[in-house]
Order: C-alpha cells, then structure tokens, then sequence
C-alpha cells in the first residue's frame, strides 16, 4: 500500500517531477522505505526518472520521478477495485 | 561516516543499480541539516544493503570463499584452488558491473553461478585425483563463467529459449543414459545431444540469434553432462561401466571420458565471449 501512497502521490499532478527526500517527507516513508518502491516502480515501467537539467550553482542535479500511463492506470485501477484498503492505506501513509 | 559507508555501498551495487545510488547521494548532498542528512543517508544504506539481492549475494560469495578456502587448506592443489577462487570473484565482480539485459537472462546468469559454484566444489572433491590436470580444469571453470556472465549482456542470445533448449539437450542424453548399457558406453553420444539443441535453436528463432542461443545452450548442457555424469555415478556406482573390476575406481574412471566434454564446453563458451564482444563493437 506504501507503493500505492506514492503512486497517488505523483498522480495527482501527473506532469510535475518530485524528487525522493521531498516524497519521503510528503509520504512519511524513510529513505530505506522509499527508495526500493521507486526503483520497482521505474523497473516496472510505472514511473520514469530522470536528471534534473539545471539545478542550481551550489547543488548536485537531483534524480526526478514523473509518472507514467500505466503508473495513472494502476493508481485508477486501485481507486476503483479496492477503495476502502486504499483510502485506509493512504490516509495511514500520509 | 555514513556517507563514506553509503558511497562504499554503493560500489557494490550492480551496474543497472548504480545511477540509484547516484541519485541518494545526490539527494543527501542535498540537504543541508546536517542530523537530518545523516538520518536520510542511513535510509539510504538500509535501502542498499537490504533490499533486493545485495546481501544475500554477497553472504553467499562470502560462504562459497570460505568453503574453498577451508577445503583447499591441505590439499596438494591448495594453491590453485586459493588462485582459482581470487579469479571467480574478480570475474563475479566484473559481472557486477555488466548487468545482464533482462530478467530472463538475469536468472540464466544466475544459474550459470550455480552451475560454476558446483563445478568448483566437485573440482575441491573428486576433481583432485589428478592433481597435474587441476589447473586445466580450473580454466576451463573460468572460461564457463567469463561465457555466462558475457553472454548474458548480449541481445544476441534469446534467453528464454536457452532456459528451455538446456533441460532437453541434458534429457536427451541422461534418460537414455539411464536406462541403456550401450548409451553408457558411448560418452560421445553426450556430445552430439549437446549439439542437438543448435538445430533446435535455429528452428525455433532463425537467424544468428537462433544459433548463438543454441550454442549457448550446447555450452550449459556440456557443463551438466560433466555434472550429472559425476552424481550418477556417485549416487549409483553400479551403473558406471566394469572398466577396472573395482566399483570405487570404475566410478573413476568412467568419469574419465566427460572431461572432454568439459572441455569443450569450455572452449565454445570462450567463443560466446568472443561473439558477445564482437557485437559488444558493432
């Protein structure tokens, strides 16, 4: 269900790339938590990531996470067949 | 402390895992409380160390150094053994860094080191009855891994039709092998069961891709005819033909004639790493 968290997390503004400590902090997920979902998600297609193009002076570039069609399908998958767990799921998460 | 440990994490990761440890260190770099980049940066090592097959890789390298190197100790060919085992770890390391192309290769390549692991302990048992030879059999375990690990980075081999062409190449000769006096006494008919599966590739994904998957797939099944060969006549001595009179040395002895096998194995698998590299090139 933590995977699902972050899922819905990056659904709900499908366009906009998140970086991992700012959904760790969002999700309250720790690092060694969210890390394995992101990698699993990437690997299954659900997720794409990416480099940051222009960070600023002074910072290393940050690895990205945008979600992708089948990320959006599964989030709306999820809603609609198991919506009671999910909304448990989640609201624990958050 | 904890990001020094976290980059040295990281080098042990695999090649298609390195950018994820890229990316945590980067977000680490990030944050600028220095308690709080501490707590995100053992997170990360957590996530490292414990996640996926990290750990449970490198306890079982650990524990397969230590079975040789306990073995080894005493044992005329102790020093080829201790030599044998820096070569397959820095050639597991290498395959580290070379990750395989997709799942299916990923379980091919894992079963490669099964197949290498216990080629290596059969070497530590039986395999040092003949001390002289020890070595040539030492490369050839280096030329089977060095194949597995290159071959599986390739696009050239489809590696789901190696995993079905190898259990039928082996049943085409051990079955017969079982139940027939006259397949026992043929060794050679092992080596043309190998090379059944070449056609059988070809048939199956015409084309050069068709071939190396066959040849690939002739290579693994030389090794576990070696294999099978030595834990049948282990389990059962009585089926090994009478070539000394004596049951112990028959068992031997009739081990003798699937060295060649081995061999060969060996030599095509160099080949595979050659036609890896060449389209590693192109």
């Amino acid at each position: 269900m933590q995977t699902l968290a972050v899922l819905e997390v990056l659904a709900r503004e499908p366009d906009t790339p998140r970086y991992g400590y700012e959904l760790g902090k969002e999700l309250g997920l720790k690092a060694g938590t969210l890390y394995p979902i992101l990698i699993r998600l990437c690997e299954r297609g659900f997720l794409e990531a990416f480099w940051e193009a222009d960070p600023p002076a002074g910072r290393p570039a940050r690895h990205l996470y945008r979600i992708l069609g089948d990320g959006v399908r599964l989030v709306d998958e999820a809603r609609r067949g198991f919506p009671a767990t999910g909304r448990r799921a989640l609201g624990g998460a958050w | 402390m904890v990001i020094r440990l976290l980059k040295i994490a990281f080098a042990l990761l695999p090649g298609h895992r390195r950018e994820w440890g890229r990316a945590m260190l980067a977000e680490s770099a990030a944050i600028s409380d220095q308690a709080e980049r501490r707590r995100f940066a053992r997170g990360c090592l957590r996530a490292v160390v414990f996640s996926g097959p990290t750990l449970t890789y490198y306890l079982g390298l650990l524990a397969f150094g230590t079975v040789v190197v306990v073995r080894a100790v005493g044992l005329p060919i102790g020093g080829e053994a201790i030599g044998l085992l820096v070569v397959v770890i820095g050639l597991i390391w290498w395959g580290r860094q070379r990750s395989p192309v997709d799942a299916h290769s990923r379980a091919l390549r894992l079963g490669g080191y099964v197949l290498a692991t216990i080629t290596v302990l059969e070497l530590l048992t039986t395999g040092t009855n003949d001390p002289g030879g020890w070595w040539l059999a030492a490369l050839a375990v280096v030329a089977y891994l060095a194949g597995f690990i290159q071959i599986t980075t390739s696009t050239l081999i489809d590696s789901r039709l190696v995993a079905q062409l190898v259990p039928a190449g082996l049943a085409l000769w051990w079955i017969p092998m079982l139940l027939s006096d006259t397949v026992r006494s043929m060794p050679p008919l092992a080596i043309a069961a190998a090379f059944a599966v070449v056609p059988a590739g070809i048939a199956a994904r015409p084309g050069v891709r068709g071939v190396i998957s066959g040849l690939t797939a002739t290579t693994a099944v030389l090794l576990l005819v070696f294999l099978t060969a030595a834990l049948t006549f282990h389990a059962a001595p009585d089926l090994a033909p009478n070539i000394t009179g004596h049951a112990s040395d028959n068992q031997v002895e009739a081990l003798d004639p699937y060295v060649v096998d081995f061999l060969l194995g060996a030599l095509l698998s160099l080949g595979l790493v050659g036609s890896a590299r060449i389209q590693g090139d192109v």
